[in-house]
């Protein structure tokens, strides 16, 4: 409705919203009014204070609010919020990008001390979920942003540089951009990498005729993070390769029996040399510093660094009854288990579920 | 027990810390990474491992075979990191009294003084697309922790208030509640998309999310292969 | 009225603080919760024909229901999708949005079909496209987070990633390189876009989902 006043006698008026920018005649003064637009508060942002006698919806306080809960009152039966360790953000070296670090205190009982040249947050701080991820390298300057969900992986390139990528990752692109699919490293790195779950295609996008910008996105939603190899080598679940500069190559490893067991795949990639990295996950991408063992339920291994063993494992500790034995053939109770000192990658979600989740909703096939 | 809950909304995990024999319970299939300071115990069993009784279970995990495991920690500091099967939310509830009505597919974990009841029947036989939905109660003292699908918005009722019922992830059992169209009438209520609603009256906290599975599943289904 | 998108970008939703007089319009379906002093009337969406083209062209629902209360109240909506939500406040001006992608406005925004072109079918980015016209904010949702370009020229944007934009923005389809690469690239057709105008993208592709999906079913 609008609500306004004759310009000439002030007589109020009340009329719907149709008649906004129509003109009329007054009533009263016989004078012409035109009947003004509504009046809408565009405020975006702020709240109304909560009335009495209406509930109180808490506008996702839960979900946007920093994720460290605020203690519950004295409840030795209760959980307690953990104190967020500081979180070490980004390293110059560019050696690791840190995506939800663990700090290596929690985990652990012994402290294993990374050089971190950049000062630690503020304990009180949320974790940094959300936050736009930038980098740079001698190949390229790279963002991560819509994180941890819908991860978009932007880089700008200077003339000539190029990345390589796998097939259907691009979203978005300049021009001068120049795209172009193949096999790339021979037949027997071709052939690694699709057993490894990778597209045999690798593209080629390069900045051909200028400098240029592209993004990357993988087909499901989680998370992407960066690695700077040093000529080091990283091991990656299937799938996960999303894309590479160069000077990195990209093989498969056979992983033997103990992989089989993990009911993951046989075969793990391998990127190895010096440049970067983007992997990707289905969930958040959460990374731990292991310094002596760490447990991982094999389905949510992404990535782990080279200088880690790593083996296929029944979880530690299990009692179990008779009938449950038949579990541990069938893929549960069994978990990767990583020892040494280097850094694994794991992903908070496994798309095997949502596959098990959606299949009630395909259609079904009609019987003539 | 310290928890910390990680990568909220969509991917949201759960880190609990534990001390020597501390101990809580979850499905099997929602561990995701540990120390190795734990003893594991997998059991189909209605005794829950640290006593907590749990009333129901088949029907719970919908008839079929179900495990259900129960840390308990041997060492100090241990830690664990726990996440539901669909992509979504996890929020913690402290359960001090009362009871905590929880519907059946979004329990996650629960310490063991809590107790769960999968009979409950209060909610008769609400629908949602469709589908029966069935509700767990669950009661005691202790943490209990629920996922959803969707983000997780908590609600301090203080009269009344509506909420589709596809979207009720947990209501503590000190509100009223009735099922009740949404429009005018039955009809305008369907063609309107919103079907059956649930009106809780009273005092307390109701936990809803924000996305519901049957709409994402029914966008997506007819794009797949026919099974 | 206040409206506040929250959760951005993964399970977006929209926040609405209704007074007295206030009239807010969604798609069918998208009410989450509410206060009980908020009122539902449920109509076509611009009249029984153009609601069934809505529905069939558009892929909107048939039905938008009006929000008013008479005192005050507060109403949650979402999309059923997860993903992003964002909003364009229109001055008079348009804004082309793909189909499905519409959720809420205001009462001065009307909703209606365009047509996109023969090569947008090829695209898989379907025929009719939907227009938003008119006076108010538009609360529109993707697959995926939302973001925003301001384009002067050309630029390439992967089939399934666009969300909306400018009627200053001309579309066309191409191939996303030469024949051969266009198809083993994954790639294929690419539309091609030029300026000056504003673009919003997705970071995720529904259509790329369901062929994930495909690939992994049972």
């Amino acid at each position: 409705m609008i609500v306004f006043n004759c310009p000439a006698c002030q007589k109020k008026y009340r009329v719907p919203d149709d008649f906004a920018g129509k003109k009329a005649k007054c009533k009263q003064c016989q004078g012409t009014m035109e009947i003004p637009f509504p009046v809408l508060e565009v405020e975006l942002v702020e709240e109304a204070p909560p009335e009495p006698q209406l509930a109180t919806p808490l506008p996702s306080q839960v979900a946007t609010a920093p994720t460290v809960h605020q203690p519950a009152p004295i409840q030795p039966v209760l959980a307690q919020p953990i104190q967020t360790q500081p979180i070490q953000a980004q390293p110059v070296t560019a050696r690791f990008v840190e995506n939800d670090v663990i700090s290596a205190e929690v985990v652990q009982a012994q402290v294993f001390e990374r050089p971190k040249p950049k000062p630690p947050r503020a304990a009180n701080q949320p974790q940094v979920s959300h936050e736009v991820l930038r980098g740079a390298s001698p190949n390229f300057s790279y963002e991560i942003s819509q994180r941890p969900d819908f991860s978009l992986v932007t880089l700008r390139m200077e003339q000539g540089q190029k990345v390589y990528s796998e097939p259907s990752a691009m979203a978005a692109m300049t021009p001068t951009i120049k795209l172009k699919a193949g096999l790339k490293g021979g037949f027997r790195k071709t052939l690694g990498r699709a057993l490894g779950g990778e597209s045999v295609i690798i593209n080629t996008l390069e900045a051909a005729t200028g400098p240029g910008e592209a993004s990357f996105a993988p087909g499901i939603q989680g998370d992407v993070a960066h690695y700077s190899l040093q000529n080091n080598s990283l091991y990656l679940q299937r799938g996960a390769f999303l894309l590479h500069s160069e000077g990195v190559e990209l093989t498969g490893k056979w992983q033997g029996a103990k992989g089989f067991f993990s009911g993951e795949g046989l075969v793990l990639l391998k990127a190895s040399g010096t440049g970067d990295l983007f992997f990707n996950s289905y969930g958040a991408i959460l990374s731990v510093d292991v310094t002596d063992q760490y447990y991982v339920d094999t389905g949510y291994v992404v990535a782990f660094e080279d200088t880690l063993q790593y083996g296929v494992t029944v979880l530690p500790g299990l009692r179990a009854g008779g009938k449950v034995k038949s579990l541990f053939f069938g893929g549960e109770g069994l978990v990767c288990q990583f020892s040494g000192q280097g850094r694994v990658w794991i992903q908070t979600r496994h798309p095997s579920s949502f596959i098990s989740w959606v299949n009630p909703f395909r259609p079904t096939k009609k019987n003539n | 027990m310290q928890y910390e809950l990680l990568a909220r909304p969509a991917s949201t995990v759960a880190k609990l810390m534990l001390q020597a024999n501390e101990a809580f319970t979850c499905e099997v299939g929602a561990m995701i990474s540990m120390t190795p300071g734990f003893v594991v115990e997998t059991t189909t069993r209605n005794k829950g491992g640290g006593g907590g009784l749990i009333k129901g279970l088949k029907r719970m995990f919908a008839g079929e075979n179900f495990f259900l495991n129960h840390f308990t920690a041997t060492h100090p500091n241990q830690s664990l990191i726990i996440g539901p099967q669909l992509s979504g939310d996890i929020v913690y509830h402290p359960l001090r009294a009362g009871a905590l009505i929880v519907q059946g597919s979004s329990w996650l974990a629960s310490s063991s003084g809590i107790e769960i009841d999968a009979t409950w029947q209060g909610l008769g036989k609400a629908l949602f697309s469709g589908e029966r939905m069935f509700w767990v109660k669950c009661s005691g003292v202790g943490d209990i922790f629920l996922s959803s699908f969707g983000a997780i918005y908590e609600v301090e009722v203080n009269g009344d208030y509506i909420v589709d019922t596809g979207h009720i992830v947990a209501f503590e059992d000190t509100l009223q509640f009735t099922i009740r169209k949404a429009g005018k009438s039955l009809i305008s209520s369907f063609l309107g998309g919103e079907g059956l609603v649930c009106k809780f009256q009273g005092q307390g906290k109701l936990y809803c999310q924000s996305h519901n599975p049957p709409s994402f599943g029914q966008l997506l289904g007819p794009k797949l292969r026919p099974r | 009225m206040q409206a506040e998108i929250v959760n951005k970008p993964s399970f977006a939703n929209i926040v609405v603080r209704l007074s007295a007089g206030d009239k807010f319009i969604a798609e069918a379906g998208a009410m989450t919760s509410m206060s009980t002093s908020v009122q539902i009337d449920t109509k076509w969406s611009g009249g029984f024909f153009r609601a069934i083209l809505k529905r069939v062209l558009g892929g909107e629902s048939m039905f938008i229901n009006v929000f008013s209360t008479a005192t005050e109240g507060e109403l949650r909506l979402t999309q059923p999708l997860p993903g992003d939500i964002d909003c364009l406040e229109l001055n008079g001006n348009t804004m082309y949005l793909q189909p499905g992608a519409f959720i809420a406005c205001e009462p001065g925004v009307k909703l209606g079909l365009s047509w996109a072109g023969w090569r947008m079918l090829i695209a898989r980015e379907g025929l009719f496209r939907l227009k938003v016209s008119g006076t108010g904010r538009v609360w529109f949702g993707a697959y995926g987070g939302i973001f925003q370009r301001e384009i002067d020229s050309e630029y390439i944007v992967d089939s399934g990633h666009l969300v909306a934009y400018e009627p200053t923005v001309k579309v066309r389809v191409a191939l996303a390189g030469g024949i051969i690469s266009s198809f083993f690239s994954g790639e294929g057709l690419v539309t091609k876009l030029n300026g000056p105008g504003r673009i919003y993208m997705q970071s995720r592709s529904f259509d790329g989902l369901a062929a994930w999906t495909n690939a992994h079913l049972y």
